[in-house]
């Protein structure tokens, strides 16, 4: 089952207002293409690898296999790129002060707010090498995070603005 | 209201007059379709040239050679490929494999196209002798076809009409019922028909025909619809091959590999590639067989790529029992097609001697800090099977070059076979090569009239028979040492004498299950794959596709689902 959601706050004090919206998604299995081994995991030892943890005698971790310089990718290893893609994201803040009209009318203005607001500021998710938010319609059905030409990935904005009024 | 009356009288006009009842007849000048090319002299020749090239997606390139060469009890898998499935056994060996749905669907294209030639060609305006010669053509690539259908995937459609639109069904028959009605009558037209040789040389002959229908004939032999003279006819079958024409074996095993003499007196029938086409880009396959039984050497010290050592994709690696089989003392197989020796390309790399190894006595302590050799000299060896006793880890270690001894091969190092390398590649990347396939070659033609001749009890024939091919494969001297007596004859010595003759030539896998003992060799001799191996792998499965396109589903080979 997959869930979306999202909460929407606005606070003000004073001349200050800050809104921001959190925008949810809990459910769904994305593929990394950086997991992938035909890309940048073989764990063959020879080439540059993702940093993932993968198993030692001195660390016996289950995440990853070892890397062996006699096979060019584990095998099954396409069960290692899949990943749970729920997340978190702070889809967008904005935090403004509005000047007091007396000093806003000593430098000739009715109105002057100070703002500065964002977009896609922060993602908290399991999945931790990029945004896990992908297009799925682009990706011929399986979403997979950092492949092929049309992904866009969310872009993050940071605005920063003055809104005078005369 | 004249308006109207002008509108109304318009529109019992328009009503009386009738459009024209002729269909519109277009005459497509720049069409190329069966029914306008084929039915033409050019394009009829094109068409039967066409039948031949559905050869070449599956010979001499990775998926012939994966389909045939490991899984077997003579190669496993090496380091590198998507493929080692064929090799494993496991999950996933299952139908939507794309080598299972790629070969399928060549296979039937080519067949389709045979069918095509046969349909398309009944009124094309050329001599009728000419017509028969190339319609004998079609029929033996597409007996051909259908004998790898049967022999990969068991029991499959059959259709010996050309399909015209699009087709949603497909008929299931037994392999029995393909041999009677497809490969057998095709192959005995073409013999009937053929010349012994053609002027464009690959063209399909009376002696390729003789030859395949032997093979075909000696394999129903095994199967349980054989029938009462299969393997009398393929005895003799065979035999035409080896005396009624000009086919000689050449002295030297070497010279087989020779990549400047291809059109020997030894070869039967190949697959034809081109420098030309591969080097321009007009050909895409060529035969690739140059990149997937090298061990990794370019990573060595002293070593990079090069053309002439090849580009090492390490698929294939040999198998203990495979390395085994040669008494190197008397037979020279071993030594003429696997590498020795590679010889140092780049100096930046050239590895020097260390004060450790100074102290521990391997050098004089004057040549410290020195180069251990120069470039020409030998920066690696593998001295092969055998060796052991004289390569110890001591004298290795005084050795200026690195040595691999068996205990050392593994996955990315083993005794490479260099049968099909190809040093006149434009570049050392180039994965298109330009040799020819061997698909039938005199040696193995003895061999199987050998494997006939056992079946008819004849050990003291098949004893001839392999003692034709051991003593052109023995050291120099050594002819009388490699003959066998008819005592020694068995299926599994045929085995045997195939496996050190044929290595790496794409029989092995189809080998062994003719002859019913692909399990059985497979447990005992492939580690990668004796856990998993199970009886039903003696087919491959049918591909996933073929089942998702058929209405009503098609049938899957047992153990496969």
């Amino acid at each position: 089952m997959t869930f979306l959601g999202g909460i929407t706050n606005r606070f003000s004090y004073k001349g200050f207002d800050l809104s921001f919206f959190f925008f949810f998604r809990q459910g769904g299995t994305i593929r990394s293409e950086f997991h992938r081994s035909g890309s940048l995991n073989g764990l063959f030892g020879r080439y540059n690898n993702l940093d993932v943890d993968y198993w030692t005698p001195d660390n016996p971790t289950n995440a990853f296999p070892r890397p062996n310089q006699n096979q060019e990718f584990p095998r099954n290893n396409e069960t290692l790129a899949y990943f749970d893609g729920s997340f978190v994201k702070l889809r967008n803040a904005s935090f403004s002060y509005t000047v007091p009209t007396a000093f806003a009318e000593k430098l000739k203005m009715s109105r002057l707010k100070l703002y500065v607001s964002g977009q896609n500021l922060l993602v908290f998710s399991p999945y931790e090498t990029f945004d896990p938010e992908v297009d799925v319609a682009a990706t011929n059905g399986i979403p997979t995070v950092g492949a092929g030409d049309a992904i866009i990935p969310a872009t993050k904005i940071i605005l920063f603005g003055v809104n005078a009024q005369f | 209201m004249k308006s109207r009356i002008y509108i109304l009288i318009l529109l019992v006009v328009a009503f009386l007059v009738q459009s024209c009842e002729d269909y519109l007849r277009e005459e497509p000048v720049s069409d190329v379709s069966p029914e306008s090319y084929y039915t033409t002299p050019s394009g009829f020749e094109d068409a039967v040239e066409a039948t031949y090239s559905s050869m070449k997606p599956f010979f001499g390139v990775e998926r012939g050679f994966t389909l045939t060469v490991f899984g077997t009890d003579t190669y496993t898998n090496g380091a590198d490929g998507s493929h080692k499935a064929y090799n494993f056994y496991n999950g996933d060996l299952n139908p939507t494999q794309s080598f299972v749905r790629d070969t399928w669907r060549d296979l039937y294209r080519g067949i389709n196209q045979a069918n095509a030639v046969l349909n398309r060609g009944i009124n094309v305006p050329i001599a009728d002798d000419l017509k028969t010669q190339r319609f004998a053509e079609a029929r033996f690539l597409r007996a051909l076809y259908y004998f790898m259908i049967v022999t990969t995937y068991g029991d499959a459609h059959l259709s010996l009409e050309e399909t015209e639109g699009v087709v949603v069904t497909a008929n299931h028959t037994p392999q029995s019922e393909i041999y009677k009605q497809a490969i057998i009558p095709d192959l005995e037209f073409a013999i009937s028909t053929l010349p012994d040789a053609q002027g464009n040389y690959g063209r399909a002959t009376k002696p390729a025909a003789e030859f395949l229908l032997s093979k075909v004939l000696l394999t129903r032999s095994y199967k349980s619809f054989a029938e009462g003279n299969d393997v009398d006819r393929a005895e003799q079958l065979m035999s035409n091959v080896i005396n009624n024409y000009d086919f000689a074996l050449l002295s030297d095993f070497a010279d087989l590999f020779d990549i400047s003499n291809e059109q020997n007196s030894e070869v039967v029938f190949t697959v034809q590639n081109s420098k030309s086409q591969v080097d321009e880009g007009l050909d895409n396959e060529g035969h690739r067989g140059h990149l997937y039984f090298l061990m990794e050497y370019d990573v060595l010290p002293g070593l990079t790529r090069d053309i002439e050592n090849g580009r090492p994709w390490k698929r294939f690696r040999p198998t203990p029992f495979l390395l085994g089989l040669w008494n190197r003392t008397i037979d020279s197989r071993y030594d003429k097609t696997f590498k020795h020796a590679w010889f140092s390309n780049r100096e930046s790399n050239i590895p020097k001697w260390t004060a450790d190894e100074a102290t521990k006595g391997f050098v004089d302590v004057s040549l410290v800090g020195q180069p251990k050799f120069i470039l020409g000299d030998t920066a690696m060896y593998i001295p092969g099977p055998g060796t052991d006793d004289v390569w110890t880890a001591d004298k290795q270690a005084r050795t200026r070059y690195t040595v691999y001894s068996s205990n050392e091969w593994d996955e990315r190092r083993f005794p490479s076979l260099n049968k099909w390398i190809d040093p006149t590649r434009p570049d050392r990347q180039k994965e298109q090569g330009q040799r020819d396939f061997i698909l039938m070659r005199l040696a193995d033609g003895y061999l199987l009239r050998a494997e006939a001749r056992l079946k008819q009890g004849n050990t003291q024939g098949a004893a001839e028979d392999l003692n034709v091919v051991r003593r052109r494969a023995a050291q120099p001297g050594q002819e009388a040492a490699m003959e066998i007596t008819a005592a020694d004859v068995t299926l599994d010595f045929i085995l045997d004498e195939r496996a050190r003759e044929l290595v790496g030539e794409g029989h092995r896998w189809w080998d062994l299950v003719r002859t019913g003992k692909l399990v059985e060799r497979v447990r005992l001799h492939n580690p990668q794959a004796a856990p998993n191996i199970q009886d039903f792998h003696v087919v491959r499965p049918i591909p996933q596709d073929q089942i998702d396109r058929t209405l009503g589903g098609y049938p899957q080979n047992p153990g496969y689902n």
